[in-house]
């Protein structure tokens, strides 16, 4: 007698997820289009000096709070400078603080997430409690605090979110550490011998990769919306360089005379977080085994 | 749930303790001499001293920490730069933020968690798409210019409810709702985002639940197989997640209150760092992280009522 | 005539890797006061063909085919009606006594929620009954446990609980799926005996869903096999076991310990994915005996002894077990 299973090709299970997972993600307009308008301005934060009509600073006095036009898309703010253009200039900050806030957090929070929840017992209860304190300190007390300490700057506001993210990262990294450490294949390593460090590398961290991008994809629009709110409040980017919370800002000034100066920038952070939100959401769906069935 | 409980504010105690070293040291950390500062920027060496010397500024940190938290453990922050108790500060500025955050948390509550249950309920449906688009815009869009364009529509063009300013609810009722109502929907917009979201996955999950199909094979209606079965164990995942926004809360509440120019506890703190005023800033900061964990507290009070799993230890556990 | 006539049913499901089906055109019946033991490997469509028929399947489940029971057709019942019939007329026990419950609400509070809606006791007389309901399921301290929560009892306790919950309406039929599974084997005999018990004490007709051969012949008046969503063989119990017909089922008592038996065999391979209907014999890639015909039709239902019926082109007891 002999028995043959059929049902089971052989695929090369990697290259086989991959397709699943691609094919998912197709399968979600509203994630594919959340990754084109992300991709869009991202493009949009590294050409601004290719693409953009006018430099950010570049003053048109016979065009001060010009309604849009040919020469200006979007019209001028009260010193006649380009608004379409500065939104363009402005993505730089806002992607900068963005990218650069959510590896900050999670160079912090990763390694300090995995320690605690696979080593667990009093470094797990030391680690736990620091989360807890640095998270009783709201994220914009935080940042406030460091803005005032560092005094205000782009990277300080970038600093400041990071570290206003890192808390509930760690949580995260935490419990994913702490499920993965219980997984056969762990325990498996662990009856082998193999060091902590290499199975940290070999399996805790790859698993939760994907976890990871998911949180990712999450902390980059509100480190993008962290961004506008310090430099809205001063805190953040000082003028005159370009950012859509210090346009917002300007544009306070002048909310009956013209409105559009505070509309267009605050879209562009909608649209901005939005797409990374619509793209998080789908990987999510895509990543996270509990919604596949 | 004693014993939860009790090992629960135990926690609390040493979180909040920590974060007075922390406030207090971060203050210290601040650039510039403190002495300055409360001098009036009198250069005099002679009175720098002697203010160093009233404000304890010369003595080693611990003392001075000691001195500080002991005090402020009596209710007494210190005076400010202009010679005000701050306790007394911040006393008058946290209520109008109480009523900002409480009418917020209603709306977010009320929203968040009535639209969540729908959507959950009708997976699928152009109401939980409706629902869920709606929860992606309110956490994508930036609150402070949700507030910006409230102002435009409503203030500026409409002429409905006024841009900015308090009046207090004893001077005036209706014009108190007037002045709050606006901050109080941007301020409750990204919760009610979050609630959403949070109630309809936890619903979600809890409508697959093996009981809530018991409770289904039992044959009972499907509102009561929603409303108690799912929505009772969704409570209990939802009600951590309150606890968790209130730092987002606090945060919301110091931009709102500065959109909307709002004498309260937000804007104190903003005022505080602008005018470099130690004492003030250091009370504020305790305050807020007290606050937080106070208010955790009672929400894991709220969990543990919710769920007798810690409410009644089994005796009989496996 | 029967309590409950199932025809022609299949089931789908919707995922987003295609459709998988799950049940592929079953029928049978269920008499009053009849045990019928519906066996398969796990996977094999038995409990979903079961949930479908009170419709307990999520929304991305499609049900053909009919049931009908006291005269109405369950699948297109309004679902009012249907709710009148659930708990009240069927009950079901659920494979898992651990999360089946509400960790939310007291177990005397979820018994008599059921005592409530159909019976329309008040909270009074409702916690009276669950009581005794608790006795009939022989759990200790009954008026203690009444004001206890699901965590406070052990899986044993629990599925009692949810047989009590099944019983108190005095249903005509009881489902119960995979009741002992979950559970250690000096608690199965118990749960065993009880539902035996329930079915002389209250002639309850009882489904005994289980991958287990062992249980059933225990209990059951009537098996049915199904694999891969379909059945393939259907004989009363001691029929079947003296001559099973499908080399499955073959497979199946090879893989029950009974005296003088020999070693235990286990049917090698494993259940095929239901992603596409089959155009062979579903069970062929596992088969000793499939030949050409196996792997290329897929054999009808036939009567090969009185209320004996198998689907398979090559019917018989396996040489080895039969001798």
């Amino acid at each position: 007698m002999s028995f043959v299973d059929t049902s089971v090709a052989a695929i090369n299970p990697r290259a086989r997820r991959r397709r699943i997972l691609r094919r998912r993600f197709m399968r979600r307009p509203l994630a594919v289009a959340g990754f084109l308008v992300a991709i869009a301005f991202v493009l949009a934060a590294i050409l601004a000096p290719v693409i953009a009509p006018y430099s950010a600073g570049a003053t048109d006095f016979n065009a001060l709070l010009a309604h849009s036009s040919r020469h200006h898309l979007l019209g001028t703010d009260e010193l006649g400078r380009d608004v379409f253009s500065r939104i363009l200039w402005g993505a730089r900050a806002s992607i900068e603080a963005g990218v650069l806030a959510t590896l900050l957090a999670m160079a912090v929070a990763v390694p300090i997430g995995i320690v605690a929840g696979y080593y667990r017992g009093w470094v797990d209860a030391a680690i736990a409690r620091l989360t807890d304190v640095l998270l009783a300190f709201p994220f914009l007390i935080v940042a406030v605090g460091l803005a005032a300490i560092l005094g205000p700057s782009l990277t300080n506001a970038t600093i400041a979110l990071g570290i206003g993210a890192a808390p509930a990262l760690i949580r995260i990294a935490r419990g994913e550490a702490l499920a993965l450490r219980e997984e056969d294949y762990v325990r498996a390593a662990v009856a082998n011998g193999a060091s902590d460090l290499r199975i940290i590398a070999r399996h805790v961290l790859p698993n939760m990769l994907s976890t990871l991008i998911v949180q990712a994809t999450v902390a980059i629009p509100a480190a993008i919306i962290g961004e506008a709110v310090l430099s809205f409040l001063g805190l953040g980017v000082q003028p005159p360089t370009p950012s859509w919370g210090v346009m917002l800002s300007d544009a306070q000034s002048y909310l009956a005379q013209a409105p559009r100066l505070a509309i267009y920038p605050g879209i562009a952070i909608f649209l901005c977080s939005l797409s990374f939100n619509l793209l998080g959401d789908g990987l999510r769906d895509i990543l996270d085994p509990r919604t596949t069935r | 749930m004693g014993g939860f409980l009790l090992r629960k504010a135990g926690a609390a105690l040493v979180v909040v303790f920590l974060s007075s070293v922390v406030v207090f040291i971060g203050v210290r950390a601040l650039p510039g001499d403190p002495a300055l500062a409360l001098g009036a920027e009198n250069r005099d060496p002679a009175v720098l001293a002697a203010i160093r010397q009233a404000y304890g500024l010369d003595q080693p940190l611990p003392v001075q920490y000691v001195k500080w938290a002991s005090r402020a453990l009596r209710g007494d922050l210190g005076l400010d730069a202009r010679q005000l108790p701050v306790g007394h500060t911040i006393i008058t500025r946290i209520p109008i933020t109480l009523e900002l955050a409480l009418l917020a948390v209603l709306i977010g509550v009320v929203i968040g968690i009535l639209a969540g249950v729908i959507a959950a309920v009708r997976r699928g449906k152009l109401s939980d798409h409706a629902a869920t688009t709606s929860a992606l815009v309110g956490l994508s869009v930036p609150h402070f210019w949700l507030g910006l364009m409230m102002i435009i529509v409503f203030a500026v063009d409409l002429r409905w409810l006024p841009a900015s300013g308090y009046v207090s609810f004893h001077e005036h009722p209706l014009s108190n709702l007037e002045h709050l109502l606006m901050p109080a929907l941007v301020l409750g917009t990204g919760l009610s985002a979050v609630l959403m979201r949070q109630t309809r996955s936890a619903m979600l999950s809890s409508l697959t639940a093996d009981y809530v199909r018991t409770a289904r094979a039992k044959g009972l209606s499907e509102r009561s197989v929603i409303a108690k079965h799912a929505l009772r164990n969704s409570l209990i995942t939802v009600t951590t997640v309150v606890g968790l926004q209130l730092g987002a809360l606090i945060s919301g509440a110091v931009i709102t209150e500065q959109i909307f120019v709002i004498p309260g506890f937000g804007r104190l703190t903003l005022e505080a760092v602008n005018e470099r005023d130690y004492t003030l800033l250091q009370g504020v900061v305790l305050v807020a992280a007290t606050g937080y964990v106070v208010v955790n507290l009672l929400v894991d009070v709220v969990y543990s009522l919710l769920n007798p799993r810690i409410r009644v230890s089994g005796s009989n556990t496996p | 005539m029967s309590l409950l006539a199932v025809d022609g049913l299949s089931v789908r499901f919707d995922t987003d890797d295609g459709p998988v089906h799950a049940v592929d055109q079953l029928s049978f019946t269920l008499g009053e006061s009849e045990v019928l033991g519906v066996v398969g490997e796990s996977g094999c469509g038995k409990s979903v063909s079961f949930m479908s028929l009170l419709r307990l399947l999520p929304e991305t489940a499609t049900v053909e085919g009919s049931a009908t029971f006291d005269g109405i057709d369950l699948l297109r019942a309004s679902p009012a009606r249907l709710r009148a019939i659930r708990g009240r007329k069927i009950a079901f026990v659920f494979q898992e006594p651990m999360t089946s419950l509400n960790p939310a609400f007291k177990i005397g509070n979820q018994i008599g929620e059921v005592l409530r809606r159909h019976l329309d006791l008040s909270r009074r007389d409702a916690r009276r009954r669950t009581i005794e309901l608790l006795e009939l399921v022989r759990i200790p301290a009954p008026d203690q446990r009444v004001d206890e929560y699901p965590h406070q009892l052990s899986g044993g306790m629990r599925q009692r609980v949810m047989i009590a919950m099944a019983v108190a309406c005095d249903p005509k039929i009881l489902i119960a799926d995979e009741p002992t599974t979950a559970l250690d084997v000096t608690i199965q005999a118990g749960i065993l005996d009880l539902m035996r018990d329930i079915r002389e004490r209250l002639g309850t007709a009882i489904v005994l869903i289980t991958h287990n051969l062992g249980v059933v012949a225990d209990v059951a008046d009537r098996v049915l096999v199904m694999y891969a969503g379909r059945k393939v063989e259907e004989a009363p119990v001691h029929e079947l076991f003296a001559r099973p017909q499908h080399p499955y089922t073959n497979g199946l008592l090879g893989a029950v310990p009974r005296p003088g038996a020999g070693r235990l065999r286990e049917i090698p391979g494993r259940v095929p994915s239901l992603a596409e209907l089959p155009v062979a014999c579903a069970f062929a890639p596992r088969c000793p005996r499939a030949d050409q015909l196996s792997r290329s039709q897929v054999p009808d239902l036939r009567e090969v002894a009185p209320q004996h019926h198998v689907a398979c082109f090559h019917p018989g007891p396996d040489a080895e077990a039969a001798a």
